[in-house]
């Protein structure tokens, strides 16, 4: 099916497909916004989207590469709405948000590089995506250092870091228990530390001659 | 706390996850020591860095795309199999399902004993008989219920034993007072017979009470022999329980249709041996 019949689809029989709540948009709770997304509310999916897009973004982003990023975030949410019907509320929404986000980023990088296994060992081999050109500031340098890293460690150091999620959520989404997540993440570090050596030795340097003068 | 101690807590440090002992180690050892110190800047400021690295807006496209993703895989659903359809539909329940039928076999085979027939029923003379009758244990033998409430203290059985036996304490006490009221009407009936004819009866008492002594004696024996188990066993109740019926059946015809005609005719329930 070509993308102008698909189109045409969504346009003419979108409000009956996606029928609008009477009640306002904003919804107090995820069980709220949830139960209206089960019901095909439109608004509730437009606001479930916008409440998650940017971390769902900025980690298969950081995870998969700048270049799929836009089609592996797609993946996410289709998979997200398509499976909210059976999300049972074991875990937050925002965790299971993160799940579905950092498997599908997990796969994709395997997927694209075939010759090797699934799995946590050999996800530290997966080639990294491409790293972005060089900049001066020491953010982007860590931007530039962290697609070098390893798969593995760069979603724990994404969710732990980046995204301020504590052990426990970041074992919960990574499917491990929380002392192999707090390894992982000591070895994400030193990884990072050794790629990043003489830009943090600026640092150093640069912070100490503020504190003395 | 050497070096190669602080390469491994550096990033817990960090992180606030060091007990207040190793702490204070690893405190101590960084003030002497400038590579650990080094190490655990650089490991604070990716920390610091990684915090405040900007949010990724997504392009505006991308919810065009996923609207589109959605209509793809609903139109895809659309032209699947009913088969297909009726299985998505059923494969939710199946896992509840397959819990409550193992739930159901464990319940019928916790519940179901070999020999162990339909629930005991009270007697049916019993509802007639009023309660007022107090316990006739003469001999001791009647009074049952130690026997079956003490089983259900502190055994594994839980609520189910002890409604269990609570319930066999109650039949147990009907029956008796149905036999304690059929000996009264009896022994009002016993003033007017022969001394000979009276010795026959206290004789085919006393058999009764015998059988049932003997009876719940077994009881006792199985109840001491097996702590593990929470009742005593169906198949001694019913013998029990017989016992009693024949003296209920044996009184009944005594009172009713009176000895004199049961001497008569020997095959009449109230013949006397």
């Amino acid at each position: 099916m070509d993308e102008a019949t698909v189109n045409l689809a969504i346009s003419t029989e979108e409000r009956i497909l996606r029928p609008t709540s009477r009640a306002s948009a904003v919804y107090d709770c995820d069980a709220e916004l949830i139960a209206a997304c089960r019901r095909g509310e439109e608004r509730a999916m437009e606001a479930l989207y916008h409440q998650y897009k940017r971390r769902v973004f900025g980690l298969v982003t950081r995870i998969a590469g700048g270049q799929d990023a836009e089609e592996v975030a797609q993946d996410v949410f289709v998979r997200i709405f398509r499976g909210l019907p059976k999300f049972r509320g074991d875990s937050a929404l925002g965790t299971w948000i993160y799940r579905l986000a950092v498997n599908a980023a997990l796969t994709h990088v395997t997927k694209r590089n075939r010759h090797t296994h699934a799995g946590e060992d050999a996800l530290e081999h997966v080639p990294a995506p491409a790293a972005t050109p060089r900049d001066p500031t020491l953010a982007a340098r860590l931007e530039s250092a962290l697609a070098r890293l390893p798969a593995g460690y760069r979603a724990i150091l994404v969710l732990h870091d980046v995204e301020g999620l504590s052990h426990e959520e970041c074992a919960a989404i990574m499917g491990c228990r929380i002392g192999t997540s707090k390894s992982q993440l000591h070895k994400a570090r030193a990884k990072m530390r050794s790629f990043l050596g003489p830009e943090l030795a600026a640092e150093r340097s640069s912070s100490r001659s503020t504190t003395r003068s | 706390m050497r070096c190669r101690d602080i390469d491994r807590l550096a990033s817990r440090y960090i992180d606030g996850d060091l007990d207040e002992a190793r702490l204070s180690a690893l405190r101590g050892h960084l003030r002497g020591c400038s590579r650990c110190l080094e190490l655990v800047e650089d490991m604070a400021t990716i920390r610091d860095t990684a915090a405040g690295l900007e949010f990724l807006d997504p392009p505006a496209s991308l919810w065009r795309k996923v609207e589109q993703g959605l209509a793809e895989a609903e139109i895809a659903d659309a032209n699947r199999s009913w088969l297909w359809l009726r299985w998505q539909a059923v494969r939710p329940f199946l896992l509840h399902g397959a819990v409550a039928v193992g739930a159901a076999v464990v319940l019928i085979l916790w519940l179901w004993r070999p020999g162990e027939g339909p629930a005991m029923s009270t007697p049916i003379a019993g509802d007639s008989v009023k309660d007022s009758v107090g316990d006739s244990g003469d001999d001791g033998v009647h009074n049952v219920s130690e026997l079956f409430i003490d089983r259900s203290d502190g055994s594994s059985g839980g609520d189910f034993f002890a409604m269990r036996s609570r319930e066999l304490v109650e039949a147990d006490r009907r029956y008796r007072a149905i036999i304690d009221d059929l000996r009264r009407l009896a022994a009002q009936e016993r003033a007017n017979w022969p001394a000979d004819l009276s010795a026959i009866f206290d004789a085919r008492l006393a058999v009764f009470d015998r059988e049932a002594r003997q009876q719940k004696q077994a009881l006792v024996v199985r109840h001491g022999r097996d702590r593990s188990t929470a009742h005593p066993t169906a198949k001694s109740r019913d013998a029990l329980y017989a016992v009693y019926q024949a003296e209920i059946d044996f009184l009944q015809a005594v009172v009713v249709d009176g000895v004199v005609i049961a001497g008569r005719d020997p095959d009449q329930p109230g013949a006397l041996p």
